[in-house]
């Protein structure tokens, strides 16, 4: 049962990030698309403050990561080996956030604020992943 | 002795079966060269018979936009004086090989690739509505691909309208003799010509030669086009768009919400969607000749006297007749560039929602219109 949720985090973790991808990857392409984004994103910027939003996200990820780390450190010897490279993903993962985030905009990314919700939302599935994980893989658990 | 002999009889097998090898590998090696000059001189035949049959093609004039796919190929074959040093480019939205799969699967020999995004902003934004980029830009752009005011260019592509609005904006720019092959790479193939899968780039150039942009007169921002709606009788705003546009049906478009017209614009027609310019085209992507055009226009509320200038959504579909006209000796005619999109942005701007000479027509403002006449998506 455990194994089938990861299973379905990990596929919904790539869906969103493939998302992301060809979302950009039309944008390119088509101007139909590059103005359809254009047009959602202004609908979008109207009714939210998206640019305090994107950085109050993507600090909220960063956080929960380090936190996450911090008690994986702390307990350790008590987790099965497969919550390590869990851990480490979900570190990478939230860097590539910070760096997608801070680095890029719309001007050179077309679809980055469509984009921004997708990772983040990958994020979290990631981070409730690996938190299930600590939880349930203990000692001779799994 | 037997001992002997058997030595003798597997050297001799040894000398034997090397000399067969050696003679072997002569002759592969001997027919080899022999093939590969056979080939060599078919495809010099090939080639020599290819430009012997654009030998006749007859030249046109600088002005001439739209050439045919056997113009084209007389240039590729040497046979067009002048055009010896001619760029021909591909035009698709960005221009980056890497978004440009039909160039990446065949394109006309020698041809580089160019974007609209090089010509045109991608904001669309009120400062920025997908008009025309800085001329500092275009010309950074084009003098990139090598492009200056003397560079004869040829476009194709895949869209009508997009490589219409990459040829009007090296006009504008200042490029003297720019040509669009009529039908494009459809066109090409169907006339017997190869393609080619090798990624060509420009030479960058120094200096274009002139001032961009040389024809400022050929683009008409919305401030100008309102002046001149009202107070100038011989000006025409002419609507490049379909039916449901014109009548304010529908915008046309997945991301603009408002339907209406610039009040005072007449109808130009030539599309049936807002993705096409079928009525100015036959049924392969040919665009028609000035004669043609004539019959599109037969009914419409200007005459060819006037100035026009011409407008669509946001300035693709505006240019074919643009290009029409021009390579038909017209000067006075220009493109809105801004078209709809950047009109329904002003919420002060006069509108008409319907056709003008019915009784049904409403005319009212922009910040008045209903936000429902977004196409589907």
């Amino acid at each position: 049962m455990k194994k089938i949720l990861y299973i379905i985090a990990d596929l919904l973790i790539a869906a969103l990030l493939a998302g992301a991808y060809v979302i950009q990857y039309f944008a390119k392409r088509k101007l139909g698309m590059n103005r359809w984004i254009v047009f959602k994103i202004s609908k979008v910027k109207e009714a939210l403050p998206v640019d305090m939003l994107r950085y109050l996200a993507v600090a909220a990820v960063l956080i929960l990561a380090v936190l996450l780390v911090i008690v994986y450190v702390k307990r350790r010897k008590t987790y099965q080996k497969i919550v390590f490279p869990m851990v480490i993903m979900t570190v990478l993962l939230a860097v590539f956030y910070l760096i997608f985030t801070l680095y890029f905009s719309q001007e050179i990314i077309r679809s980055y604020y469509l984009a921004l919700p997708l990772i983040g939302l990958a994020n979290v599935v990631q981070l409730l992943k690996t938190f299930a994980a600590m939880k349930w893989c203990r000692g001779g658990q799994s | 002795m037997k001992k002997r002999f058997l030595s003798v009889l597997l050297s001799m097998a040894v000398v034997a079966g090397l000399a067969a090898g050696c003679s072997s590998n002569t002759d592969n090696a001997d027919n080899k060269t022999e093939n590969t000059a056979n080939e060599q001189k078919e495809d010099k035949d090939t080639a020599d018979k290819e430009s012997e049959d654009t030998a006749d093609v007859e030249p046109v004039d600088q002005r001439t936009v739209y050439v045919t796919p056997e113009w084209v190929k007389s240039v590729i074959d040497g046979n067009q004086a002048g055009y010896e040093e001619a760029v021909i480019a591909e035009v698709t939205y960005t221009g980056a090989l890497d978004d440009s799969e039909s160039y990446k699967k065949g394109h006309v020999p020698g041809a580089i690739l160019v974007g609209d995004t090089e010509v045109e902003d991608a904001e669309g934004t009120e400062e920025k509505p997908y008009n025309l980029l800085t001329p500092e830009e275009v010309e950074s752009y084009m003098l990139s691909h090598g492009i200056t005011k003397d560079t004869k260019v040829i476009l194709y592509g895949e869209d009508v309208s997009g490589v219409g609005r990459v040829a009007y904006a090296y006009l504008w720019a200042g490029v003297e003799d720019v040509k669009i092959l009529n039908g494009g790479l459809k066109a090409w193939e169907k006339a017997g010509y190869d393609v080619e899968t090798d990624v060509n780039e420009g030479t960058k150039a120094d200096s274009f030669g002139t001032t961009v942009p040389a024809h400022p007169e050929f683009w008409v921002s919305i401030e100008d086009a309102r002046d001149r709606l009202e107070n100038d009788d011989n000006f025409k705003l002419v609507s490049i768009r379909s039916e449901d546009e014109w009548l304010g049906k529908s915008s046309g478009y997945n991301y603009i919400e408002r339907g209406g017209e610039p009040e005072g614009a007449v109808w130009g027609k030539g599309a049936k969607t807002a993705v096409d310019v079928a009525d100015f085209t036959d049924a392969d992507g040919v665009v028609k000749d000035l004669e043609g055009f004539k019959k599109v226009w037969e009914d419409c509320d200007f005459t060819l006297d006037n100035h026009l200038s011409f407008y669509c959504g946001t300035g693709w579909r505006a240019t074919v007749p643009f290009l029409v006209l021009y390579e038909n000796g017209y000067d006075d005619i220009s493109v809105y560039d801004g078209g709809w999109y950047e009109w329904q942005m002003k919420p002060d701007y006069p509108v008409q929602v319907g056709d003008p000479a019915s009784d049904d027509c409403e005319h009212t403002t922009v910040g008045e219109l209903p936000t429902d006449k977004a196409a589907a998506e």
